[in-house]
């Protein structure tokens, strides 16, 4: 299979750091993927998507003034947004459950947990490409279904008007 | 089992009623790339030609922590906490990275919650961050186990901080 097939595939990088957004771009451009924009924090990013409208985000939690989590909600709800079915992978090293949490309910995508590995990387970009996950669109939501994983013994509560004990899933 | 009233109606947009990141044939084009040995290597080549770059940026981050300490300028001490532990294990300083999330984690949460930061916590962390940077073989050996004894210490000190927030409030 020839490799110009994905050659068109266009990454945006929204990372602060400038060693670390070097880091991803290098990683990035080794994997295939050879058109990178790169933006310094969540509005810049928003800027950089108007130009060229990218086929997948990586982007840091941590940034100012526009952090990956507001980000990632107007790439996802503002009308402005230019892709809102972005795969958004979020880099962070953050552990804390209450930012991983808002990050997800914000619609990323993907987690990718700092320091980087290589294995990590493709397998977060395999996993979307293989796995494409359904989009959820609720009054307080709109992103990637946040519920992977099936479970038979699961009672509720159901969080959506069209459960059924036959079809759940859990997050 | 009875569903709840307020359980939201949600629409679901199904795989197909969106554009893919890929069309099919590049999408198996992207996956073969992926998984091949090649790629992987030219990865960690990647990876490893920024080591060197990667390590004196973390190096500079350390002095600048330093200085912020000295200056007691917190903001500037969590800033440059947070550089390091995202960078330090990719320079091959996993000991630093550790240290500097401990440090990160008790003075963002004790400044968040308005008390005061302990300054014998933070120059503990400080002298442990400078020496793992620069004396590699120590930190191999010992960085770990003191990455672990510190955490300890900013849970035990956050652990009180809750206490006397949750007595006064």
């Amino acid at each position: 299979m020839p490799a110009s097939a994905y050659e068109h595939l266009h990454a945006l990088v929204v990372e602060d750091n400038v060693h670390m957004r070097a880091l991803l771009r290098s990683l990035l451009h080794a994997l295939g993927i050879k058109n990178i924009a790169e933006a310094a924090d969540g509005d810049a990013g928003l800027r950089e998507m108007r130009n060229h409208t990218p086929d997948l985000i990586l982007t840091d939690l941590s940034m100012v003034p526009t952090d990956g989590i507001e980000f990632t909600r107007q790439v996802r709800m503002s009308q402005a947004s230019t892709n809102p079915y972005v795969p958004i992978i979020m880099v962070t090293g953050h552990t804390e459950r209450l930012r991983v949490e808002a990050a997800r309910d914000a619609g990323v995508t993907e987690f990718l947990a700092k320091p980087i590995t290589v294995n990590n990387l493709i397998q977060r970009l395999a996993e979307i490409v293989e796995r494409p996950r359904p989009f959820v669109k609720c009054e307080s939501y709109f992103g990637p279904d946040r519920r992977r994983r099936k479970m038979k013994d699961f009672t509720g509560p159901w969080r959506r008007h069209d459960d059924t004990s036959e079809d759940i899933e859990v997050r | 089992m009875t569903k709840s009233k307020q359980a939201p109606q949600a629409e679901i947009i199904g795989t197909d009623q969106y554009p893919a990141m890929l069309d099919p044939e590049a999408a198996e084009a992207f996956l073969v790339e992926l998984s091949l040995r090649d790629t992987s290597k030219r990865a960690n080549n990647a990876l490893e030609t920024k080591r060197v770059q990667i390590s004196h940026a973390v190096r500079g981050y350390v002095e600048a922590l330093e200085k912020a300490v000295e200056g007691n300028d917190i903001k500037t001490m969590i800033e440059q906490a947070h550089e390091i532990r995202g960078l330090a294990a990719n320079a091959g300083l996993e000991a630093v990275g550790r240290l500097a999330d401990g440090l990160y984690k008790y003075i963002d949460t004790a400044t968040r919650l308005e008390a005061p930061v302990d300054a014998d916590v933070i120059l503990l962390h400080i002298n442990a961050i400078a020496r793992a940077a620069t004396a590699a073989s120590e930190a191999k050996a010992y960085g770990e186990k003191v990455a672990v004894e510190l955490n300890a210490l900013v849970t035990h000190k956050l652990q009180a901080i809750n206490r006397l927030k949750t007595k006064s409030a």
